[in-house]
């Protein structure tokens, strides 16, 4: 077929989505483990500001997936993902990969309970985001104090906290702003909530 | 429809909640209160330089280069001009050899694969100490 300016534009072919909910669910869970990978990729090629400072870019399907997933598909997805960034950062089997696993099963869980307890009425990702990087950055300096540093480590505090605030902030407003405009977004909520 | 700067934002501040303000105001009394208590005081006189098991302090007014023993190898940390800092660590990363001087109370850095942590103290007071070099 001769190619021609008015063609439309077609989506690229996807398989269609799987007809069971257990399908749907391992697909997104997939996916969003994939995109964990790409976005821990792209973190690990910016240049930090700041020492230590991280902006999280990996966690957004993390953040995502706290309305989306079941609790069991959730948790993997959160391993996935530190097993991801350790292995592109060189740490898996050394106990810098156990701050970065402590510290994002802290978000995970913090972001999940949060939202058990409170409803998107009152609770957007922006909220979330924020109280799950505080909760990750509490956790890794809870663990220097214990296992490394001793009680020096408090004096990490109000830099952690500061960043985890600063980086909380930008990546909750970007996810507010996807989720509020991304067609992809809303087709997958809709997936997830039919129970078919 | 057309995408200006006020239709990307717009979504972003109708949709702050109730529950987001609650979080960010705590978060931010947290940082501020634990800055507060960390960086008030007077100015710090001495570096202290912890290993996890042992702590060394050294005075900030002389010039020397310390080198550490870590788990993965040796630290090597220097004081000039009143501040410190790691010139050299086996770590990968390089964080703590990227970070800033250590000079003003509250000030650190640390080298987290290699277990050190150096900080500025104004009057050091512990009793886990092994040794203080004057």
């Amino acid at each position: 077929m001769p190619w021609s300016a008015e063609k439309p534009v077609t989506p690229v072919e996807t398989p269609a989505a799987p007809s069971s909910r257990g399908g749907r669910v391992r697909r997104l869970t997939a996916f969003l483990a994939a995109l964990a990978f790409f976005l821990s990729t792209v973190e690990y090629m910016l240049p930090r500001p700041v020492p230590f400072m991280r902006l999280g870019l990996a966690n957004l399907p993390l953040l995502f997936a706290v309305d989306l997933l079941p609790f069991g598909s959730y948790l993997v997805l959160a391993l996935v993902k530190v097993i991801g960034m350790s292995l592109l950062t060189g740490s898996l089997f050394s106990y810098v990969a156990l701050f970065s696993l402590a510290g994002t099963l802290a978000s995970a869980l913090v972001m999940r309970g949060l939202r058990k307890l409170i409803k998107p009425l009152n609770l957007s990702y922006l909220g979330l985001c924020v109280a799950g990087a505080m909760a990750s950055n509490l956790v890794q300096v809870a663990l220097a104090r214990v296992f490394v540093f001793g009680s020096s480590a408090r004096l990490m505090l109000p830099a952690f906290l500061g960043l985890g605030l600063v980086s909380g902030i930008a990546l909750g407003l970007f996810a507010q702003a996807f989720a509020a405009r991304s067609s992809w977004y809303a087709r997958v909520t809709d997936e997830m909530n039919d129970q078919s | 429809m057309p995408l200006n700067r006020f239709s990307v934002l717009k979504p972003i501040f109708s949709g702050l909640k109730p529950a987001d303000v609650a979080i960010i105001v705590a978060s931010a009394l947290a940082f501020v209160l634990s800055a507060m208590a960390i960086y008030g005081g007077p100015a710090p006189a001495s570096l202290v330089v912890s290993s996890g098991t042992d702590e060394w302090i050294y005075p900030l007014s002389e010039a020397r280069t310390i080198e550490v023993q870590g788990p993965i190898g040796i630290t090597v940390i220097q004081i000039k001009d009143g501040q410190a800092n790691i010139i050299a660590s086996p770590c990968t990363n390089q964080t703590c050899v990227a970070s800033a001087a250590v000079a003003h109370k509250g000030d650190w850095s640390a080298c987290l694969p290699n277990g050190i942590f150096i900080r500025a103290e104004s009057d050091y007071k512990d009793s886990d100490v092994d040794a203080v070099v004057r």
